[in-house]
């Protein structure tokens, strides 16, 4: 089955595989922010959405911002989205 | 709104604990934060009992929760029984009543015609259900009952019976109502052309106004009498008399336009008032007329006569001044029987005198067709 995120391992040649295994995440341009592998959410305000990640913490800052969908290992992030932060 | 959603709105802290908790189980849609301890969010409607234990077990205080969507919608909407009930029964009305007929239209023929078939086709109808209605039968019926009906197609269209009508076109021959052709005029007749009918005169008879010409009837070869409408193209000389007379001494009334007016109240015979007036008038006419004023209780008529002057004149006029304005008065009554084209063949007068009196007679003679009309 095809999965687009293993497609976009696949080209990274350089890199063990199973380092790349942690948590995707996917800004589509600016406005959806989606993630897969998150361990939990932190901060959730109309400016800013942090959730935690294997080996660190991401912080999402914008405008607008909701959780449009939250799973259990996935979210999405919907507004402007101005810069995200790893770390 | 397809999407069937429960909204919550939740009060509490650490909200982000309890919806990392909640989202293990419970997918969470669209959750904002408005101000800090107050949060909306969405969940399918699946899971809205769910949502509610789970809220309660982290301590959240719910503050509004309701279900949208269409299939909510069409879950409530099971709920009312009396909604449901009542669309069944339009349903079931609409489907039975749709099997029967409720209106008859008839096209094609005049209105009075249309209303006869009409008449005709309740009258025929045993049932108004669909399916016990044939049409065939029906269309025959009409055929068999109606002689101004050539053909006829019933269809059922609806809750309609449509009829359509094509109305019988009677052959010429046949149509009218078989009257002789009478003659209207004194003559001699000059020439026949026959068309239909049975003759009863011929070239050089003698005909008066009001004879027989062509009968109403046609005799075949085995002698069976059958009616038409008689039709011939009969030319007659005839002729047309009128007179005008002339005095050479007349006296002639003429009214001034003076009138006086005796009013009369009467009871029976008796004459109980009476507006006394002198008739001053020299030579007069004299007017009555009466009215009932109450025949209830008493017999009271109001007579009321009027008395016009009159100035006579003696007119001497001697016949040889006027002699071809008198002529032409005669020959202008004589001229009335005809009609404009009618072909005049000859016409002359005689005059007649005796004790100062002229008699002017005009005779027209002229072509006709006397055949060209029926007297119906």
């Amino acid at each position: 089955m095809f999965n687009f995120f293993d497609e976009i391992k696949n080209k990274a040649s350089s890199i063990d595989n199973n380092f790349l295994n942690d948590y995707n995440i996917l800004n589509i341009s600016g406005k959806l922010l989606y993630v897969e592998g998150h361990l939990g959410v932190t901060i959730i305000s109309d400016s800013q959405i942090a959730f935690k990640v294997k080996k660190g913490r991401v912080v999402v800052d914008g405008e607008g911002l909701f959780l449009c969908e939250l799973t259990d290992n996935t979210l999405t992030v919907q507004g402007k989205i101005n810069k995200m932060e790893i770390f | 709104m397809i999407k069937s959603r429960t909204y919550v709105k939740v009060k509490g802290l650490n909200q982000e604990r309890a919806l990392n908790n909640i989202s293990k189980t419970v997918n969470i849609y669209n959750y904002k934060r408005n101000e800090h301890n107050i949060g909306e969010f969405e969940v399918e409607n699946s899971k809205s009992s769910q949502i509610v234990e789970l809220l309660k077990k982290e301590g959240l205080e719910i503050v509004d929760i309701k279900s949208r969507g269409f299939v909510h919608s069409l879950k409530t909407l099971s709920k009312s029984l009396g909604i449901i009930a009542g669309l069944i029964f339009v349903i079931v009305f609409y489907i039975v009543q749709y099997n029967f007929v409720l209106k008859i239209d008839v096209w094609g023929g005049e209105s009075e015609e249309n209303r006869l078939v009409k008449e005709f086709v309740q009258s025929s109808l045993t049932s108004n259900f669909k399916n016990s209605i044939d049409t065939d039968e029906l269309e025959l019926l009409i055929r068999s009952n109606f002689d101004f009906v050539s053909s006829v197609s019933i269809a059922i269209v609806g809750q309609s019976i449509i009829v359509n009508i094509n109305p019988a076109t009677m052959p010429d021959e046949m149509q009218g109502q078989f009257q002789p052709i009478i003659s209207n005029y004194n003559g001699i007749i000059t020439e026949i052309n026959l068309i239909q009918g049975t003759l009863n005169c011929e070239v050089g008879s003698i005909v008066q106004e009001g004879d027989i010409l062509v009968m109403p009837y046609m005799t075949d070869s085995e002698g069976t009498l059958y009616e038409v409408e008689p039709r011939a193209e009969i030319i007659a000389e005839v002729w047309s008399q009128a007179s005008v007379s002339h005095y050479d001494y007349k006296i002639t009334k003429t009214r001034t336009g003076k009138t006086i007016t005796l009013n009369e109240v009467l009871l029976g015979d008796i004459v109980i008032y009476q507006n006394f007036c002198e008739i001053v008038f020299e030579d007069y006419e004299i007017e009555s007329y009466s009215q009932s004023l109450s025949d209830i209780i008493l017999p009271l008529v109001l007579r009321k006569t009027i008395y016009y002057e009159v100035e006579i004149e003696e007119v001497f006029q001697d016949f040889s001044e006027v002699k071809d304005r008198i002529i032409g008065e005669a020959r202008e009554k004589a001229l009335i029987f005809f009609d404009k084209n009618e072909i005049i063949i000859n016409e002359n007068y005689t005059i007649s005198e005796g004790a100062g009196c002229y008699i002017v007679n005009y005779t027209i003679t002229a072509q006709v067709d006397i055949g060209g009309n029926s007297a119906s």
